[in-house]
Parts: structure tokens; C-alpha cells; sequence
């Protein structure tokens, strides 16, 4: 039979594949860029803590004769020791305290990122797969109720009613930061469950779905499979957003004092003992903790719209 | 006459017209998109159905395809009865019968490529497994016309037309017999059209393929159909031979729509065009659905009394009370002189 048989040659000049038009979209915009590199400074920041911190972050060094602790920036003990960014009301170095607190704050955001989005992510999914039947109703009007509530409210409430520091759960001890993870995991996790619904049901009504239905692959083959490759830039950029929120969570948790506990280096918890210092002009010990969550916040904010312009050039333009 | 590999009976399909289940309590309006439509396919052959957006076409083949539930009616093949399959029923039933999508733009995924496209159904079967696998895609892809150098590209690097025969190749990588096309060549260019057509055409003589083919461009439906179906607010109208029905219309929805084909004549007469719109699927004129728009407009009984199928001269079936209830009523022709303009005369193009 006479068939013209289509070469695997392209018809229409040159292709570029998914990921290269991502980075020449991401590149275009400038602050986005900026928004990574001060991402990826944070992430160096937080794995390389122990070579970068010049000092011990709980250890206590006394002032020089005719000095009081909190030192200002750049000044040095009896034994020569610099301290770049000055010490804390006890003698303790600002600079390692301040890595170390980065670390921290990084450790808890991405943690409890990554189990919100799990939490999230399921929940979204089956309410996006069995929409309009009582469990996406059961489990989107759960979302609703944790919706109404301020998410910063919500967490203390949930650390109220667990209580602070290490809980124990029937056989399991479960680490104050691993419930602070989970606390905040909890607050977030209904943003990821309405996002995903949204995009579930968008993609469900494409024909690719109907395609795979008439090839006889199951509901669950289906969602994992054929949808669920096709949320991720979505989801993606929900979380780089989202971590800019849960940075300022995590500190403002530990600022109260119901998040991280002291000794621990913690940013929030630095701010809340500086507070009583700016009076004596001692704005580097407030300053140093503060710039470092501003900067991650502005960071994360850049590089989430960025991602999202990238990734998701129909939501960019719907924002402009 | 040969048994028919598909025969539909009397199928309904109602959606409820409010959004969510809420709001279904307060409204319990339904959209009629199909209401009682009948038709039989027979093996090797082509049945294209037309109509307008709205009509109801894609919903019928959709339900044949088990993509959508019926409301009531029953789809037989092959003398099984389609919509009590369930399970692996279903499932081994989805091997024989598969589908060609109007949009090869969505109907491929964006995160595959045409080698995990063509594979997932027999993947899915467990049909072929291992090196077998990649021998029998390329076959696949070739008897769509595409080399299996395809088989890495990802969906967005092929063109229209290249994009549409993997979307054939899928359909074709479980050997179906049965092939519903949803518009397969309405998204794409003109020149890539003629091609798509002969090689469904090729494939069907090649593989002994049934289709249901939906469309509502009239000019690619009389190329590759052997039966026409007009549908009309979820009814079928008129349904027989292709080229009875082309030649010479009987129900005044098919003179319209085959009078509203553009002629490439400017000495052409201006083109008859129907008044009004489609009324509302929610809430159809009573009697003969079409009776508003119609040009034959022959009084009470088209606005009471909904016209039957019933056979015409020719083979051809007209659900239109122009032509009559049984023999007594042949009144077609005397009615229409009070006033009412004679049929429109059938095209001689076409």
C-alpha cells in the first residue's frame, strides 16, 4: 500500500525541549534571577554552616576589661578573638549563631514544605479525581474551615494544644522541631490541597485522560501517571511561594517563644532577645537576625514569581 | 441485510443543568443532549454523523466509547450488550473498541512521548512486553504513516498533522475493530485534512475497520461516510445512504445545512441561511424540535407532535411530519401551498 511514510525530521525550524524553555523564560527576568541567587546563598548558607560559622553558636566568650556583652561588630576579647557581627547578651558570637540560626529556620521551612505538600498534594489529588461526589465535598470544606483561620493564629493554636518542646505520641517521642514542622505542615497544607484540586481538574478535562480511560487504564494509573507528571510546575511554584511564608511562620513562632528553644540558635528567638537591647543602641543584634529573614522572604518571593512566570505563563499574564 | 457490528437503541443522555449537587437540589432542570437517538452500524462501513455544536453528536459517541454514562438505551457490539460490561469485561470490550479525538493537542500528554503515547494501551492489556514492544510501536506508528524515528520525540515538537496520526496510532496499537472519530480532522489544516482522510480511509480498507465518524463539516463527512446521520438538538433527523442524502435531502434541517455549504460560484444564488439559533437543550420546543427554524412550517402538528423515523423512498429515514404518518398522510405536497414556501430544491453541487 502507497503510504507516505513522515520522517522523524522537524518541519518548523529548530525545537527546544521543555526544560530549555523554562531557563530561557526564567532567564528573561531579571529579578527572578536575583531571587535564585539569593535562594541558592541561603541554601550554601545552611549546608555549609559548620565550615562557614567561625565560632560555636552556644559558646559564651567574656567582654574585655571596660566592655559589656552585647558587643558591637568587629570588636575583640581579651584573647583576640574577632567577632565580625558583635555577641549576644551573653558573650555568644552574632555571626554563628545567625548561620547557625539560618540553618535552623531553612531546616524547618523546607521540612514542613515538604509535608504540607505531601498532605496537601493527596488531598487535592482525590478531591480533584472524585470531584463533585461527598468525599471532594467532605475534604474541601475541611480546607474551608482551616482556611478561615489566619495560618499564624492556627499555629500557635495547634502548638497551644500540644504544648512546647518534645511531645510524646503512644510509643513515639517526636522532637520539638519535628512538631513545629508538623504544626506549621498542618496550617499550610490545605493552600497545596486547593491548588492541586484546581489543576487536577483542569488537566482531567483534557482528552489525553479520556484516552488513557478508554485504553482501560484504572482511576488510580490514571491520576499517578497520566495527571499528576502534568501538576508539577504548579505545584512547584506554590511551594517556592510558600516558603516565603513559612519562613516568616517559623520565625514569628519562635519570636513568641513557642517555636525553636533557646539554646538553640534560632532567628526569631535572637530578634526576641534583641528587643530588649535596641534601646541601648544595640541595633546590630537586631539587625543581623532581621535582615536574614527579610532577605529570605524578598528571596523566596522573587524566585516562586519567577517560577511561575516561567512555568505557568497563563497565570503571569493573568497578573499583570 | 449483514448484522450490524453496533447497534444503538433509543439512547438518552441528560446532564443536570445546575453545577454541583447543591444547587441540583433547587434546580432539577436537565440538558437533553441525547434523546433517543437510534442507529446500526454494520461491519467495514462508515456511519458519519453531523450536526451542529450542540447537537449531541460527541456525547453519543462518547457514551459508545463508555466515556459517559447513559441516561437510559442500550448500546449493543457485536451482540454484546455495552453497558453492563464492567470490570474486566470492560476492559477486555476496551481492546475492540477505541477512539480518535478532534484536538491532537490535548488528547496526547504533554509529559510523554510518542513512544509511551502509543505503548500505555498495551501496556495496559499486557499485551506486549519486553523487545517485542519497540518492534511492534514502530509497525504501529508506520501503519499511521510516522517513522519510528517519532518514538522519542515529545508531542510538542510535531506538527498538527504529525500530532493527530500518533493520535491514530494510539487507537490503532490495540488492533480495534471499532473506531469512534470525534472530529479528527477539524483542528487541523486543509492540506493536512485530505491526507488525514485517505489514510483513515487506507486503514479502514486495510484493517477492516468500522467507524462512527463525527463531524460537522458536510464535505468531509460525504468523502469518508457510506451512511449519513443529521442530528438536531439530540435527535437524529435523517439518516440513510450518503449519497441519497446528499442528492436529495428530505428533512428541512438537511436542505438547510446542505444549502449553507459555501459554493465556489459567484453567480451563485445568496446562500439560504437559517433563522434564529439552537434553542436550548434545557428546554426544546415541544413536538418537532425543529419547528421554529423550519421553513415547512406546517402548523399545529409540528408544534404538538413529535415526528417518528420513519422510512422514506430512497432507504433514507426522515423523522418529519412533511412526510407523512404511514401512507394516509402523504400530504406533503398540498399543505404546503397555503402560503408556505415550497422545499428548498437540493443543491446540485455536492
Amino acid at each position: 500500500m502507497a503510504r507516505e511514510i513522515q520522517s522523524g525530521e522537524y518541519e518548523l525550524g529548530t525545537h527546544r525541549t521543555l526544560l530549555q524553555e523554562f531557563w530561557r523564560n526564567f532567564r528573561r527576568n531579571k529579578l527572578s534571577l536575583v531571587g535564585g541567587v539569593i535562594v541558592l546563598f541561603y541554601a550554601f548558607l545552611a549546608v555549609f554552616a559548620p565550615l562557614l560559622a567561625p565560632y560555636d553558636p552556644i559558646e559564651q566568650f567574656d567582654a574585655p576589661r571596660g566592655m559589656r556583652n552585647p558587643m558591637p561588630p568587629l570588636s575583640r576579647d581579651e584573647d583576640g578573638r574577632l567577632f565580625l557581627l558583635g555577641t549576644d547578651k551573653f558573650g555568644r558570637d552574632i555571626l554563628s549563631r545567625a548561620i547557625y540560626g539560618t540553618r535552623t529556620l531553612l531546616q524547618v521551612a523546607v521540612g514542613s514544605i515538604s509535608i504540607a505538600m505531601l498532605i496537601g498534594v493527596t488531598m487535592g489529588a482525590v478531591a480533584g479525581y472524585r470531584a463533585g461526589t461527598w468525599v471532594d465535598e467532605l475534604l474541601m470544606r475541611a480546607v474551608d474551615i482551616m482556611l478561615s483561620f489566619p495560618s499564624l493564629v492556627l499555629a500557635i493554636a495547634l502548638v497551644g494544644a500540644f504544648g512546647i518542646g518534645k511531645i510524646q505520641v503512644g510509643p513515639f517521642t517526636v522532637s520539638n522541631i519535628v512538631k513545629i514542622m508538623l504544626v506549621i505542615a498542618v496550617t499550610y497544607s490545605p493552600r497545596f490541597a486547593r491548588v492541586m484540586r484546581a489543576v487536577v481538574l483542569q488537566e482531567m478535562a483534557k482528552d489525553y485522560v479520556a484516552a488513557a480511560r478508554i485504553s482501560g487504564a484504572s482511576g488510580a494509573r490514571i491520576l499517578l501517571t497520566e495527571i499528576l507528571p502534568n501538576t508539577i510546575p504548579p505545584i512547584i511554584v506554590q511551594a517556592s511561594l510558600m516558603m516565603a511564608t513559612t519562613v516568616l511562620t517559623t520565625s514569628s513562632l519562635s519570636f513568641l517563644g513557642l517555636g525553636l528553644q533557646p539554646p538553640r540558635p534560632s532567628l526569631g528567638l535572637m530578634l526576641n532577645e534583641a528587643r530588649d537591647y535596641l534601646f541601648w543602641g544595640a541595633w546590630w543584634y537586631a539587625v543581623v537576625p532581621g535582615g536574614l529573614i527579610t532577605l529570605a522572604i524578598l528571596g523566596f518571593n522573587l524566585l516562586g514569581d519567577g517560577l511561575r512566570d516561567a512555568l505557568d505563563p497563563r497565570q503571569a499574564r493573568r497578573r499583570r | 441485510m449483514v448484522e450490524a457490528l453496533l447497534r444503538v437503541r433509543e439512547l438518552v443522555k441528560h446532564f443536570p443543568a445546575a453545577g454541583d449537587w447543591f444547587a441540583q437540589i433547587f434546580d432539577r432542570r436537565v440538558v437533553r443532549a441525547v434523546d433517543g437517538v437510534s442507529f446500526e452500524i454494520e461491519r467495514g462501513t462508515t456511519l458519519g454523523l453531523v450536526g451542529e455544536s450542540g447537537s449531541g453528536k460527541t456525547t453519543t459517541g462518547r457514551v459508545i466509547v463508555r466515556l459517559v454514562e447513559p441516561t437510559r438505551g442500550e448500546v449493543v457490539f457485536d451482540g454484546i450488550d455495552l453497558l453492563k460490561l464492567k470490570g474486566k469485561a470492560l476492559k477486555a470490550m476496551r481492546k475492540r473498541i477505541q477512539m480518535i479525538f478532534q484536538d491532537p493537542a490535548s488528547s496526547l500528554n504533554p509529559r510523554k512521548t510518542v513512544g509511551q503515547i502509543v505503548a500505555e494501551p498495551l501496556r495496559v492489556h499486557g499485551m506486549v512486553k519486553g523487545r517485542d514492544l519497540e518492534r511492534k510501536l514502530v509497525r504501529t506508528l508506520e501503519l499511521a504513516g510516522l517513522s519510528g524515528r517519532f518514538l522519542n520525540r515529545y508531542p510538542h515538537e510535531l506538527s498538527g498533522g504529525q500530532r493527530q496520526r500518533v493520535g491514530i496510532a494510539r487507537a490503532l496499537a490495540v488492533r480495534p475493530e471499532f473506531i469512534v472519530c470525534d472530529e479528527p480532522v477539524t483542528a487541523l489544516d486543509v492540506s493536512i485534512q485530505a491526507q488525514i482522510l485517505n489514510l483513515l480511509m487506507d486503514l479502514q480498507e486495510e484493517l477492516s475497520l468500522t467507524y462512527l465518524f463525527i463531524a460537522h463539516d458536510l464535505s468531509v463527512v460525504k468523502h469518508v461516510s457510506d451512511r449519513v446521520a443529521v442530528m438536531y438538538l439530540g435527535k437524529i433527523v435523517e439518516i440513510g445512504d450518503v449519497n441519497t442524502i446528499f442528492g436529495s435531502p428530505k428533512h428541512p434541517y438537511t436542505q438547510a445545512l446542505l444549502a449553507a455549504v459555501p459554493r465556489p460560484d459567484p453567480k451563485a444564488p445568496p446562500r439560504k441561511v437559517l433563522r434564529g439559533e439552537v434553542p436550548s437543550p434545557i428546554d426544546p420546543p415541544p413536538g418537532c424540535r425543529f419547528h421554529p427554524r423550519c421553513e415547512n412550517f406546517l402548523g399545529d402538528i409540528c408544534k404538538e407532535e413529535e415526528p417518528r423515523l420513519l422510512r422514506v423512498e430512497g432507504g433514507v429515514m426522515v423523522a418529519c411530519h412533511l412526510y407523512g404518518r404511514g401512507s394516509s398522510s402523504q400530504r406533503a405536497p398540498e399543505e404546503k401551498a397555503q402560503g408556505k414556501p415550497n422545499p428548498p430544491e437540493a443543491p446540485p453541487f455536492l
